[in-house]
């Protein structure tokens, strides 16, 4: 006979609670979890997905992903010519905000090679990759932009040409795919006065701005094994820096995302902390409900171990149950979460784990209790 | 009378508390207990009845003294409390007076759970918990939870489970205290059957002295010892009747037992 199970389908209505607010907790951890996930991917996406080998970024940086970067325009032509080298692009992004249909929003622009990069890489649903290099872009879904659409950037209306869903940049913003000529011009645009500053500027040598810079070089090799050698011949030049997809991974995950990393296992920690409590004094106050019938059933002669499974049981239940109920709640409200909430298989399975772990550990001050109790005490 | 002799409580002292603290609950008792006897254990609160059922019924180990079931010492103040655990499961049964059954247990499965824990196959289990709760007149309210019992069905469930693993003792501390006087004569009666027909031997701690036609024996207890010891006469009949004034009880009528002389 499961005593568990018998004490739940009694207590059911206060075991589902328990087991709502536990599901409620894991929802939220695994909200935050996948937040996280959500943020690396977007993150990433352009590191892992833009199909460069090497990144040359401004010497003394550690580029573009974690501080600012500024490459002269025509660095990629210098590195065309290293041996080893297949393919440049030229790489700019940046955040800004504007104006369409009386709303305000923010995009990060992004500047594509054109016509050696069209995006022909990016996950468009709708429309087409760049067919110009002038006025013509691809927007992400999460702008708000349809296909058709006329979007002044810049001194320019640019046209939406196309379509891209989980294209966004680290603080959840659409990004807006431009040739990087066009982007470079959006970046250069300013008001009349800063225009008329610029030409005072201009007549003094020293105060001129740098051509035209952007924020690195994408490098794709010839073979994997020229990677070293183009690295070893670009970091020698001195004014530049070269990073490998790897490091350029690393950077962003351990340095611009590395406090958003401890916030989120804080949280974590502090949520499963939190659950244990909430497991941990609902076992305990169900075992002081039943330390007549545990006294009991030690009375009738059962061994201190059915007891223990009973309330080890009952806490397993719980986080079995919450656990379901966390999910559900997940797949249910996450979806429409503003930003893209990532829930995969691997985190799910060792937030199941940690659960139940937690489920388990927290029923020790009820078993304790429960050790405590002696057959004598039917009597008193 | 010639049955055998299943409990032998031999002498047995039960202290708690030491120094200036220490309380002497029980005070050299010396008990016995035939199979098929009902017994009786009268006394007022604090005159070591429960401290008796504690000790004779193996949840508790004497402070002196020894415990015989079946003339063999199973406990004495050595004794391991868990090593009783087995003999208790198979050879006592225990009543209370508010029943004490599992609450989200339903009356089969508070029958069956003691066999369970017996190692007892579920089904076989189940079978005999039938079968009981049939015999004690409940079997219509087998899959009740006990808080939808009323307290007559509560105890019969109760005695239905103290009968689960056939034990050849059952203790009932106080078993008709919530009960009305027909519920109360109703489990009293069912005590007397089971010491006939199966030759269970039944302790009664008690108060109620309004079954007291069905007991073989009375033990009187004070401040921890037996003051006083009363046997039936042949004559007197259970089912008689009588309205004396005595400590024990208004029903109590000296003249149908005879006191026992007590060990000095």
């Amino acid at each position: 006979m499961n005593l568990a199970w018998k004490d739940i389908r009694f207590n059911r209505v206060k075991f589902m609670l328990t087991a709502v607010g536990v599901g409620a907790m894991i929802a939220a951890t695994i909200g935050i979890i996948g937040l996280y996930r959500g943020i690396v991917h977007e993150a990433l996406l352009m590191i892992l997905e833009g199909g460069a080998d090497l990144w040359v970024v401004q010497g003394n940086t550690y580029g573009p992903f974690s501080e600012m970067s500024r490459v002269s325009g025509t660095l990629d032509r210098r590195v065309e010519g290293v041996p080893g080298v297949k393919n440049v692009r030229r790489f700019l992004q940046y955040s800004r905000q504007f104006d369409f249909n009386g709303r305000r929003f923010g995009m990060s622009i992004t500047g594509l090679d054109y016509p050696q990069d069209t995006g022909n890489w990016l996950p468009l649903v709708a429309g087409r990759t760049l067919g110009t290099g002038h006025y013509e872009a691809i927007a992400d879904v999460v702008t708000g932009l349809v296909l058709g659409d006329k979007i002044r950037l810049g001194p320019d209306d640019f046209t939406i040409v196309g379509i891209t869903r989980g294209q966004v940049d680290v603080a959840g913003d659409g990004l807006l795919y431009v040739s990087i000529a066009d982007a470079l011009t959006i970046d250069r645009h300013a008001p009349s006065e800063a225009v008329l500053l610029g030409r005072i500027a201009r007549s003094k040598p020293d105060l001129l701005p740098p051509g035209r810079p952007v924020s690195a070089i994408l490098i794709t090799t010839r073979y994997t094994r020229d990677i070293a050698s183009v690295r070893d011949v670009i970091e020698k030049w001195g004014d530049v820096r070269v990073f490998s997809q790897a490091e350029q991974v690393e950077i962003m995950l351990n340095g611009r995302l590395y406090k958003l990393r401890l916030q989120i296992l804080a949280f974590v920690i502090t949520m499963l902390a939190v659950t244990a409590g909430v497991v941990s004094v609902a076992v305990y106050a169900s075992v002081l409900e039943k330390t007549h019938s545990i006294a009991m059933l030690k009375l009738m002669g059962a061994h201190n171990r059915i007891i223990v499974r009973m309330i080890v049981q009952n806490a397993i239940l719980i986080g079995l149950f919450g656990f379901a109920i966390g999910l559900s709640i997940a797949q249910l409200i996450y979806p429409h979460f503003p930003r893209n909430v990532l829930i995969n298989w691997d985190d799910l399975g060792f937030l199941f784990i940690t659960a139940i772990a937690v489920c388990t550990f927290s029923s020790c001050l009820g078993i304790a209790k429960a050790l405590s109790v002696k057959p004598q005490e039917i009597l008193a | 009378m010639s049955a055998e002799v299943i409990l032998l409580v031999e002498n047995a002292y039960k202290t708690y508390g030491t120094g200036a603290q220490e309380v002497r609950a029980m005070n050299g008792v010396t008990v016995e207990h035939r199979a098929g006897e009902v017994l009786a254990i009268f006394g007022p609160s604090g005159s070591g009845k429960t401290t008796f059922l504690m000790i004779a019924g193996l949840i508790d180990v004497p402070s002196s003294g020894r415990i015989r079931y079946y003339g063999e010492v199973v406990a004495s103040p050595t004794t391991e409390l868990n090593l009783l655990r087995k003999f208790r499961q198979e050879h006592i049964g225990f009543v209370f007076q508010r029943y004490n059954l599992i609450p989200f247990l339903t009356a089969l499965e508070n029958v069956q759970v003691a066999m369970e824990l017996c190692d007892i196959s579920k089904n076989a289990a189940m079978e005999r918990a039938w079968r009981l709760l049939n015999r004690l007149n409940v079997a219509h309210r087998a899959n009740s939870l006990p808080q939808q019992l009323s307290g007559g069905e509560q105890q019969r469930v109760a005695i239905a489970r103290a009968l689960a693993n056939q034990p050849a003792l059952i203790f009932a501390d106080e078993p008709t205290g919530a009960l009305d006087s027909v519920h109360g004569r109703q489990v009293m009666a069912l005590f007397r059957e089971l010491a006939d027909t199966e030759g269970v031997a039944v302790c009664v701690v008690t108060h109620d002295p309004r079954s007291i036609d069905l007991f073989d024996r009375i033990i009187e207890m004070s401040d921890g010892r037996v003051v006083q010891e009363y046997r039936r006469h042949e004559s007197y009949q259970h089912g008689d009747r009588f309205d004396p004034h005595n400590t024990i009880g208004p029903l109590f009528k000296p003249e149908n037992w005879h006191a026992t002389e007590l060990p000095k």
